[in-house]
């Protein structure tokens, strides 16, 4: 019967240090909370250049060359270019507008560039594409040895490829 | 989502501790406490809770108060990983230890969602002075193809916290 109760309460006061511990962190712990915010930034819009600047001089009635464009990113994360719109000329020195266009390119993936087997222009980098170029059938004498202009337009959208999300 | 249900743990745990205390008192008033610093853990201990109705404040410990958090990042584009910096300031009278801290992400208005933002919780822990503030890091991330709603976007962030005495 001693024995009996030695042993009750030695079990007691084990349980008991072993309660101590867990009041000693539920007492103590506390909470924290607050608030913020994270902002994210707006793209940079790129801009489409030529790289062929005679172009002109490729050119005659019913032709179709080829000429190159550079587009740049001056963003912090890499791109596609998904589309390149069709372009036709200004009117320049006598020769009618729309004498000279460009076939428009798209690829919901990215268009492939002409200077590298990709279809990604780097962050801060910049890229080449090649558009298909037409002269019309019948174009003034005034359009002779003229250089072109048109307004292109190119849509890009982010190949960021760093989060696993 | 895992630190919303930590508290309710740690509540029932301390509910659920004084009530075994208390039943072990009442059935072995008289066990004799061979080790001393035993007896002694338990009343600073209990002191500390901050429980006052029964009389067990003896430790000499002060309240609890939660700390504050606070941080905001900038810069945020598609597939980028942020520093946060978030201030932790303390508000008690003796050094803590901060064990847990994240950010929950909140929609912000439009048609953006906040699932393209993430912040990783904090990795290891910082103690935060008594009656002072600590920085830490976090690391806030954006996807790789957020909608272009979410150019020019705040996102709120809720932070959470846990700490034990230093």
């Amino acid at each position: 019967m001693r024995k009996l109760t030695r042993r009750a309460a030695v079990l007691s006061a084990g349980i008991a240090a072993s309660t101590a511990v867990g009041i000693a962190f539920a007492a103590w712990t506390s909470t924290g909370s607050g608030t913020g915010s994270a902002a994210s930034t707006a793209d940079e819009a790129s801009t489409i250049a030529p790289v062929d600047l005679d172009v002109a001089d490729l050119l005659y009635p019913g032709a179709t060359k080829t000429t190159t464009v550079s587009i740049d990113n001056p963003n912090d994360y890499p791109v596609v270019v998904t589309s390149i719109s069709a372009g036709s000329s200004d009117a320049v020195g006598g020769c009618a507008a729309d004498s000279v266009r460009t076939d428009a390119v798209s690829d919901s993936t990215g268009v492939t560039r002409s200077d590298e087997a990709t279809s990604v222009i780097p962050a801060n980098g910049s890229g080449e594409y090649t558009l298909t170029l037409r002269m019309s059938d019948d174009p003034s004498d005034a359009c002779k040895s003229q250089a072109f202009s048109m307004d292109l337009t190119a849509a890009l959208k982010s190949a960021a490829n760093s989060q696993d999300f | 989502m895992t630190m919303r249900h930590r508290p309710r743990v740690w509540v029932v745990a301390f509910a659920a501790v004084p009530a075994l205390a208390v039943l072990l008192v009442v059935a072995r008033p008289s066990a004799p406490t061979t080790p001393a610093a035993s007896g002694s853990r338990t009343g600073t201990l209990t002191g500390g809770s901050g429980d006052s109705g029964n009389g067990k404040n003896n430790g000499g410990g002060n309240d609890k108060k939660d700390f504050v958090i606070s941080g905001n990042v900038n810069g945020l584009y598609p597939g980028s990983s942020r520093t946060l910096v978030v201030t932790l300031t303390n508000q008690n009278n003796f050094d803590i230890r901060v064990t847990s801290l994240s950010a929950a992400v909140s929609d912000p208005p439009g048609p953006c969602t906040a699932g393209v933002v993430r912040v990783d919780p904090m990795s290891g822990t910082v103690v935060v002075p008594k009656n002072g503030t600590a920085t830490t890091t976090l690391t806030a991330r954006m996807a790789n193809d957020p909608s272009n709603d979410c150019k020019s976007t705040s996102f709120g962030l809720t932070y959470t916290g846990t700490a034990v005495k230093a």
